[in-house]
């Protein structure tokens, strides 16, 4: 009886050029953080479940797949890649080199409803962390990496938004409203709903000055010039005057490295707001729903492992990457020249010493065994007879130099 | 230019819709030949509207098979689509209730079960206040199942309440009004801002000279 196996919904398998084409955008990113200084590193696949839930703010509970230990621990499969390698740099040992700019291929497991998708419980990351010491030019230098991130993956209608945790902080701190009612808050601005945004604040007893400046913040986006300009007459105190030069500047540098046309700003931009501490940003590409690069400076997390430093980073969501770069045709998967060499039992020594001769060359060789469609007699007249299907056209060589002069020829050429 | 998709439910909040869009000079004429089509290029050229079932106005939006979309707040709820909501746009207002037999007292079942299309709202509505219920999830005719004893009560939008009447059942508790939304994809808004930007701006001043008659949620 024929085993008909179903997948749990919300993973995939991936093969063929699909997989292939996603092991080259990782590839990509991968020799692209290298040459940026980072070390690639690696953290389990389950820890315990306490090292999340103490982290206010990170994970949703729900959304982590837990599991039992044996001694009744409970774990969780990694539920998200920036928890772990903090933890990872502050339980290294002293004599190690600091750890301290890294990138990391991983996967990330979710409890998501999944009911149709095929990468919401399980899908991969690549990013990037760095417990660095704050500085803003750390800021744009992340910022750089992160447009190059999707550009060297041969996107270019790319779109990075920037915003700033501090901003709405600072403009938060004239109120006194407890963090239930700040989530609320946050809710309504991440889907820009000022109608019920506004409901909320009167509900709260929001002062008018306060609740006015909220309520412009779902349109504060779009080109920086405009947007920083608009965005100071909503200033209250000088911690938000501070946040916006900031931005400011970060934005002066971008432009005059050319990047201007990249990038934009987003003050509404409050998601995770427990977490980033700074600059915070997201990337989109055109005509595609979600974004595919997420991050921002954290340096309150590193707190929770009595470590003090600062840290910024961000991850790429190297799926929806992948479904944009086939949708688009990006990227073209390098063809090698392959050969299959033929042989029958009387001539494998040769076959196999020349299938090795042309992998030397990188030529990709599989070798056959005698087939009925393969004229038997030339390939056992002589042994340097060779019958050879060089990129799909079969060809006859009766000699080797022949052989490798074509695939001299044809090797690397796509 | 690009064009910008726009999806709406058909229906009633389709042709409300439409007129809005008429008002800030955005026409599909051949929305009103009697076609069974299902997208309508507009009369510029420069957007195409989509027809699509009223619940799933949200997942078009949210994945970005549309940049613009109109959708109850019912079914945004329901579906808990990731979204921009930038417009209470004022019409197709209803409200969501707990209907039942009269006399049914909520407080006094001990185990509640209720019927409707919406067991996301009305598992999330009685979350909130602490209470367990039994939710069966139904696709039409719902003010049945409280008269066959399938439910204790039922959870469904409540326009005029005639429906109910007809069928002997009338409003327990009300939970909260509803009404269209106008909704943006997130990376759209974004990407595509020069072009949506005005659509949103113009419509907005629409509404908000009409006035918005405000309600809680």
């Amino acid at each position: 009886m024929a085993l008909n196996q179903p997948l749990p919904q919300g993973v995939t398998d991936l093969y063929a050029q699909d997989y292939e084409l996603k092991q080259t955008l990782i590839d990509r990113l991968k020799q692209l953080y290298h040459v940026y200084g980072c070390q690639p590193i690696q953290t389990p696949t389950f820890e315990y479940y306490d090292l999340f839930k103490n982290i206010p703010g990170t994970m949703d509970d729900n959304q982590m797949i837990k599991l039992i230990d044996r001694d009744g621990k409970v774990l969780v499969l990694r539920p998200d890649a920036t928890v772990p390698i903090a933890r990872m740099a502050s339980q290294a040992t002293s004599d190690a080199p600091l750890l301290n700019k890294m990138y990391y291929v991983t996967n990330i497991f979710r409890m998501e409803s999944g009911e149709s998708d095929r990468t919401s419980r399980s899908f991969s990351q690549v990013g990037v962390e760095w417990f660095d010491d704050g500085r803003e030019l750390n800021d744009l230098d992340m910022v750089v990496l992160a447009i190059k991130s999707l550009k060297h993956t041969g996107l270019n209608a790319i779109q990075l938004e920037l915003g700033q945790a501090r901003f709405f902080r600072a403009l938060m701190s004239e109120t006194d409203l407890d963090a239930e009612a700040e989530a609320q808050i946050q809710a309504k601005l991440e889907a820009k709903n000022e109608y019920e945004l506004s409901d909320l604040l009167d509900e709260l007893n929001v002062s008018q000055t306060v609740k006015q400046a909220l309520l412009q913040l779902p349109q504060l986006f779009g080109k920086p010039g405009e947007v920083l300009k608009q965005a100071t007459t909503l200033v209250l105190n000088s911690e938000m005057t501070k946040a916006l030069d900031h931005l400011t500047r970060l934005v002066e540098r971008l432009d005059e490295l050319g990047y201007a046309e990249d990038v934009s700003i987003d003050l509404g931009l409050v998601n995770h707001l427990n977490y980033y501490t700074g600059v915070m940003f997201q990337g989109y590409i055109e005509g595609y729903g979600k974004p595919v690069i997420q991050g921002g400076r954290y340096d309150q997390l590193m707190t929770y492992f009595n470590l003090r430093t600062s840290a910024i980073g961000f991850g790429v969501y190297v799926d929806d990457l992948l479904r944009i770069v086939k949708q688009q045709q990006a990227v073209s998967l390098p063809k090698p020249t392959q050969a299959v060499v033929m042989t029958n039992d009387d001539t494998i020594k040769t076959a196999m010493k020349l299938a090795q001769q042309l992998r030397e060359y990188n030529v990709v060789t599989t070798l056959a065994s005698d087939q009925d469609s393969i004229n038997q007699a030339e390939l056992v007249i002589n042994v340097v007879n060779q019958m050879m299907v060089i990129n799909g056209q079969q060809e006859t060589y009766h000699q080797l130099d022949d052989v490798f002069e074509k695939v001299g020829l044809t090797n690397g050429n796509d | 230019m690009e064009t910008i998709k726009i999806a709406l439910a058909k229906g009633r909040l389709a042709d409300l819709s439409l007129e809005l869009l008429e008002q800030i000079g955005i026409s599909f004429s051949s929305y009103y030949e009697k076609t069974r089509k299902l997208t309508f290029i507009s009369d510029d050229g420069h957007y195409e509207l989509i027809l699509v079932k009223a619940m799933d106005v949200g997942t078009y939006v949210e994945n970005g098979a549309a940049d613009i979309g109109v959708a109850g707040k019912d079914t945004l709820l329901e579906a808990g689509a990731d979204v921009f909501e930038v417009i209470d746009l004022g019409f197709g207002r209803c409200e969501f209730a707990v209907a039942g037999e009269p006399g049914t007292e909520l407080s006094a079942q001990q185990s509640l079960t209720i019927g409707t299309k919406y067991p996301k709202i009305t598992n999330d509505y009685f979350q909130a206040q602490g209470r367990q219920v039994e939710t069966i999830k139904l696709n039409g005719s719902v003010e049945l199942a409280p008269l066959v004893g399938l439910s204790d009560v039922i959870v469904d939008i409540v326009e005029t309440g005639s429906t109910l009447k007809e069928n002997n059942l009338e409003v327990i508790e009300t939970m909260l009004s509803i009404s269209a939304r106008l909704v943006v994809n997130k990376a759209s808004f974004k990407t595509k801002g020069t072009a949506i930007r005005p659509v949103i701006d113009q419509v907005k001043s629409i509404v908000d000279e009409k006035g918005r008659v405000t309600n809680g949620n």
